[in-house]
Parts: structure tokens; C-alpha cells; sequence
């Protein structure tokens, strides 16, 4: 028997003068919430992040949302990011709220390789080309996983030296 | 200049990930997550022993991904075979699987799926309280939960001090 299930979507727009913004939707057994955040790419700041409570265990979840407020100016690359929206709004607020808002964090980097993949692939750009530029010019990807590590395997079969 | 008639952009990204926990008929409990986004689709399974939440099985598969030296990141998994999910376990998937020279998507994945294990708990707990028939029975039932809990304090609700605590004088 099923005891639990959460859905979690996070769709991202890109909107002028470098804004991504991320729309969060998170539906459980229990709960039910929505974020919405805007971040300036290439320098990964915070400038709106809003949120609602729709579904909540205690009549004081829905306040949660006003932590919100104090994330905006922070860099969601930063090495610490993720304890500290765990802290400030998890703790201070409520821990799917910060769940969801990381989520949205998440999700900025991974739209912004593709929204470039398809720009690279309409001008008829080849994946590995497409990979050997990333790896080498972008400086969003750099250490964020074993693959865009130096000596990962990528970077040896693309003959990229980082 | 941009149009400014109708306030839409065409979606660059999407991601959804989609987390269940289920009972088995052996006792254990299976998490199965899923994630699909326009990168990299994949889904893990995570068999839990109870009571002790014992990882006893684990199995992942990559449907999809950019980087194809990344399918084999699913090998990761069996690093995670007899850990218990309880306290330090975020450090350590974190430390084992993710990171900067790991895969922070599949520790994501499989903190997820923990998650999962934990809510499905949860959810009876909540029960007497959100399907209360009356607000005395609710407040009773939260009362009860917050005896039995007492370390719960880690959000808005629940702080020490805090309005709702105080409101129903606890």
C-alpha cells in the first residue's frame, strides 16, 4: 500500500536583463505549497522570492513565506547556501518551504546549460562541442559535480584540460 | 524593446520529481523516485528494513542523460547498502555520493527517497489531528503529539515560545 507520495515541479523563464524565474509547486500526502523566485544570471543573486502555503498542518504554516523575504541577496552558489536556507528557512520557517525553494535554486544552473544546448544545437553546434565550450568557458558549471570536475571523464574524452 | 501584451516567456526548463513510499509485503518499506527534467531522466528504488530503516536494497537506472559518462553513476548506489537513515545520514549520502567530485542529483535523489520513508510515518501521526472533528479534538491530539515529540520545535509552529504553543498552553 502507498503511505506517502510528494510531487515536486519547478518550470524556469527566462526573462530580460538576465532574470531566470522559477516557478515551484510541491503536493503531498501532507502538504501543498508554491514558491516563485527571480535570479540574476550570471551572478546567481536572489532579487524576489515569494511563497504559499496551501495546504498546512497548523493554522501558523501559513506564515512561513514572510522568512522568504530574507533570502533575497543571496548567492545561490555560494558554498554554504544550503545550510543557511535550511536555517533561515527551514528552521525559521518551515522545512518543505525550504525544500521547495532550494528545489527552485536547483533547478536555475541546470536552465541556463539549456537554454544554451539549444541555442548550440539550432546553429548546428555537435553535443561533445557543445560540451568542450561548456566545460571550458563556463564558469556556472565548474566543480558542480564529478563530471565538469577536473580529470572527470568528460573533460579526458573531450581533451579538455581544466 | 520586448512585448510587454501578454506577461509570457516560452519555458526554458522544467524539472519534476516525484517521491512514493509504499509498504512490502515482507515489512520493509520501498521509496521509488523519479526525476525528469531536459537533462537527465532517472529513477532510483530504495527497499528500507523496519524498524531499525536499514537500507537492505537499492537499485537505480538512467533513463536519459546530456553527459553520457554519467550512467554510470548509478554504480554509486550499492555504496549506500546498510546505512540507516536517521541522524548524520544527509552528511554522509552527501559526503559519498554527491559533492563536487560525486553526483549531487542522485544524493539528492536518494534523500528524497529517505524522506519519503519518514513522511510515510508521519502522515499516521498527523492523522487524529487534521481529521479531528472539532478544534478541542485537534488542539488535544496536538497536544499529544507534542509530549511525544518533544524535541519538534524546528519551525514556525513549533518554536519554543512561540505564539502557537502558546495559544494552546504548551
Amino acid at each position: 500500500m502507498t503511505g506517502f507520495t510528494r510531487s515536486k515541479l519547478v518550470a524556469v523563464e527566462k526573462r530580460e536583463n538576465g532574470i531566470y524565474l522559477a516557478h515551484g509547486i510541491l503536493d503531498d500526502h501532507v502538504y501543498s505549497l508554491e514558491v516563485h523566485i527571480e535570479v540574476k544570471v550570471p551572478e546567481l543573486t536572489i532579487k524576489s522570492a515569494k511563497g504559499v502555503m496551501k495546504r498546512v498542518t497548523t493554522p501558523d504554516c501559513v506564515k512561513a513565506p514572510t522568512i522568504l523575504d530574507g533570502t533575497v541577496g543571496l548567492n545561490i552558489g555560494g558554498e554554504e547556501f544550503n545550510s543557511q536556507i535550511k536555517k533561515l528557512v527551514g528552521r525559521g520557517g518551515c522545512r518543505h518551504l525550504a525544500d521547495l525553494f532550494l528545489e527552485c535554486c536547483k533547478s536555475i544552473v541546470p536552465s541556463v546549460i539549456q537554454t544554451s544546448w539549444k541555442e548550440a544545437r539550432r546553429e548546428g553546434i555537435c553535443k561533445d562541442d557543445f560540451l568542450r565550450d561548456l566545460l571550458q568557458n563556463e564558469p556556472l558549471v565548474k566543480d558542480m559535480c564529478g563530471a565538469y570536475s577536473k580529470d572527470s571523464a568528460l573533460a579526458k574524452r573531450l581533451g579538455v584540460a581544466l | 524593446m520586448v512585448q510587454t501584451l501578454v506577461d509570457n516567456r516560452i519555458l526554458k526548463y522544467t524539472r519534476n520529481i516525484h517521491a512514493a513510499s509504499h509498504d512490502l509485503d515482507n515489512g520493509n518499506l520501498l521509496a521509488r523516485v523519479r526525476i525528469d527534467d531536459a537533462l537527465v531522466s532517472a529513477q532510483i528504488k530504495i527497499e528500507v528494513k523496519v524498524p531499525e530503516l536499514k537500507i537492505v536494497n537499492i537499485k537505480g537506472e538512467i533513463n536519459h542523460i546530456l553527459i553520457e559518462e554519467c550512467n554510470s553513476v548509478v554504480e554509486l548506489l550499492q555504496k549506500t547498502v546498510g546505512m540507516r537513515i536517521g541522524s548524520g545520514v544527509t552528511k554522509l549520502i552527501n559526503g559519498t555520493i554527491g559533492g563536487s567530485k560525486g553526483c549531487p542529483l542522485l544524493a539528492e535523489m536518494i534523500l528524497e527517497g529517505f524522506n519519503a520513508i519518514i513522511m510515510h510515518f508521519t502522515v499516521d501521526e498527523l492523522e487524529p489531528q487534521l481529521a479531528a472533528e472539532s478544534n478541542e479534538v485537534y488542539i488535544q491530539a496536538m497536544k499529544d503529539m507534542l509530549e511525544q515529540n518533544p524535541r519538534v520545535g524546528s519551525c514556525i509552529a513549533f518554536v519554543e515560545g512561540g505564539e502557537f504553543r502558546t495559544r494552546m498552553g504548551v
